[in-house]
């Protein structure tokens, strides 16, 4: 089913044509991020940038406050979600992959029915806020997400995959069910535990809804998306409440393309790295024998 | 092989004897039950009490009275809802936007990763997968200003070009009707690498005796693809299908929100129930409506769910989802 050597260079052009559609939406925000305000005005958008001007990186670097404190937050919160969540998911699907689990039926018909059914925005809204009081505290990123009923069907299917001869024989030596969870079955499966953590984490950190919801008075709790969002409606927020003079000069449109690029390039350095675990992750957890 | 956890008795022996057996078999199992207990109890909370609180949409909620004391107005949030005549407007938008998306999006994801498979060279598949996931990392409000990027009425992409040919720019962000198209562009940048990651993988599984089996016996691309990869992703895609169906009376809240800058000249076209409810709820202070409105969506999409389930069971049972 391989490719004819005529049949290869169509195709490889048709795709770096298509890989290029997929870049040129980017450079558009980069090279307006590098570009001298008046000229972006004048001119507009394009492709490569027309009189290349840090400006709004210079702004960005003295007034750094509110990015940094967005920044640490979203990392803070996001690795804490994500491990918290796989603490809770591994832990879970153990014992559903176990045979001589008698409840395991039962909990497997509740978890499918958080699938099909839920409560909705408003429920969830007021439960957080009114009755739990979550909202301007720093835990309503972390633990209302951690349960995911699809990553515990798929870390379920993956347990079962583990040859049981190995855990008879850990128990047969005298392993406890955590041992035994923690020393051999998460090793084996490490790689789509991965896959799932850096889906949370990207998740996560992608995360603008729940500051717009739950965050109302504490902006220092504000997610680094959210605060790129805001500063689409309110570019005066983020330069650091209250210390802007009256003769400072904001190149407002390209700073907003200058935020979205310091906003979006960590992402984009750091999957290339862990995409070798999606794609084998995938196909561990979709290859059924 | 059975352990035999039911008839050992431990430490407290006599004591232990007596309890009939499935509670020594619970004793013995206690960490099990630990691994269980505590992600139910959040199960519990965070799912099932929400699930337990559409109550509201049947309830006039006053902030002071709560969700108990509130009076019960049976279905007059419903009628409401119906009479401020945004239902029809914002179901057509949900349903048809995404019914689209779903049909061509699936076609997409499939054709990308077909193509992809037939490379041999590893670099390329991995240079073209890795550039086509890229967009899937970035978060709709990231998204959003690429897009103003094109759509800027003073200087976007796309005005600027339409200079060049003499016609008048258009006022992107206030004219509804191009919406659905841009949208559905959006989402086929920001999705087509991701979803076809599942289906190349699946690809990757196929035998490759039945694609030389195959050649043998004369077929060329195009009826390999129809016969052999085709029946081998159905199951996957019947899956998605069955996943997508489920969220027909949703949409991608991030995607209608950020991409289109809330503006409400283009609500007629871009409105959708989740930001409709959301809208309801935090800018206008409708509970009851916005809460009838999640009701429906969520009744609407579970037995949507159900019905595909069933459909697919009659004819193809081993592909259903449950």
């Amino acid at each position: 089913m391989k490719y004819t050597k005529f049949e290869k260079i169509f195709f490889n052009l048709l795709f770096i044509i298509i890989s290029a559609l997929v870049i040129i939406p980017l450079l558009i925000v980069l090279s307006a991020s590098i570009s001298n305000e008046k000229s972006l005005l004048l001119n507009g958008y394009s492709i490569l940038p027309r009189n290349i001007d840090f400006a709004a990186y210079k702004y960005i670097l003295t007034n750094p406050k509110v990015i940094l404190q967005g920044y640490n937050i979203t990392l803070i919160v996001s690795l804490a979600a994500t491990a918290w969540a796989m603490f809770i998911q591994t832990m879970f699907a153990y014992p559903l992959a176990k045979k001589e689990f008698a409840p395991k039926g039962v909990i497997l018909k509740l978890l499918l029915i958080t699938i099909l059914f839920s409560g909705g925005l408003v429920p969830t809204y007021l439960l957080n806020t009114r009755y739990l009081h979550l909202q301007d505290t720093i835990w309503i990123y972390i633990i209302a997400t951690c349960n995911n009923a699809w990553n515990i069907f798929l870390l379920k299917g993956c347990y079962k995959d583990v040859p049981e001869s190995l855990l008879d024989a850990a128990k047969i030596d005298g392993a406890s069910d955590f041992r035994i969870l923690y020393t051999i079955v998460i090793p084996i499966t490490k790689s789509v535990i991965v896959m799932l953590a850096f889906g949370m984490f990207m998740g996560m950190w992608n995360n603008w809804m729940t500051s717009m919801l739950y965050i109302n008075n504490r902006t220092e709790l504000y997610t680094i998306q959210y605060i790129l969002q805001k500063s689409l409606s309110n570019l005066e927020f983020i330069s650091s409440q209250g210390l802007s003079n009256a003769n400072d000069y904001i190149p407002t449109e390209t700073l907003k393309m200058a935020m979205a690029v310091i906003v979006a390039v960590p992402v984009l350095f750091i999957f290339p790295f862990f995409q070798k675990h999606l794609t084998h992750g995938v196909t561990m957890g979709s290859v059924k024998e | 092989m059975k352990t035999e956890v039911q008839s050992k008795p431990i430490k407290n022996g006599k004591m232990f004897n007596q309890l009939s057996k499935p509670m020594r078999k619970m004793f013995n199992q206690w960490q099990l039950w630990v691994m269980v207990l505590i992600p139910m109890f959040f199960v519990i909370l965070f799912q099932y009490i929400p699930m337990a609180g559409v109550i509201i949409a049947f309830k006039d909620y006053k902030y002071n009275t709560g969700i108990w004391f509130s009076k019960w107005v049976g279905l007059n949030n419903f009628k409401f809802l119906f009479a401020s005549g945004d239902l029809a407007r914002i179901t057509v938008n949900t349903v048809g936007f995404n019914a689209l998306a779903i049909a061509v999006s699936m076609v997409t994801s499939v054709v990308f990763a077909v193509l992809l498979y037939g490379f041999t060279s590893k670099i390329a598949v991995k240079f073209y997968q890795t550039i086509s996931i890229l967009p899937n990392y970035l978060s709709w409000v990231v998204i959003s200003f690429v897009v103003y990027g094109f759509l800027s009425p003073e200087g976007g992409v796309l005005n600027n070009l339409l200079y060049k040919f003499g016609i008048a720019g258009v006022d992107w962000y206030s004219n509804p009707k191009p919406w659905w198209t841009i949208l559905l562009i959006c989402r086929i940048w920001h999705g087509t690498g991701m979803g076809s990651v599942l289906y190349y993988s699946t690809l990757l599984n196929v035998d490759e005796s039945l694609f030389e089996a195959a050649k043998l016996d004369g077929a060329n691309k195009f009826d390999i693809f129809k016969h052999i990869m085709v029946p081998c992703l159905m199951s996957i895609i019947i899956l998605n299908f069955t996943l997508s169906v489920g969220g027909i009376f949703g949409g991608d809240f991030g995607l209608f929100y950020n991409v289109t800058k809330n503006s409400p000249a283009l609500y007629s076209t871009t409105d959708i129930i989740p930001t409709y409810v959301y809208r309801l709820l935090k800018s206008n202070g409708e509970i009851g409506m916005s809460s009838a409105a999640g009701l429906l969506q969520s009744a609407v999409a579970c037995i949507l769910v159900v019905a595909t389930n069933l459909i697919i069971r009659k004819y193809e049972p081993e592909k259903s989802l449950f």
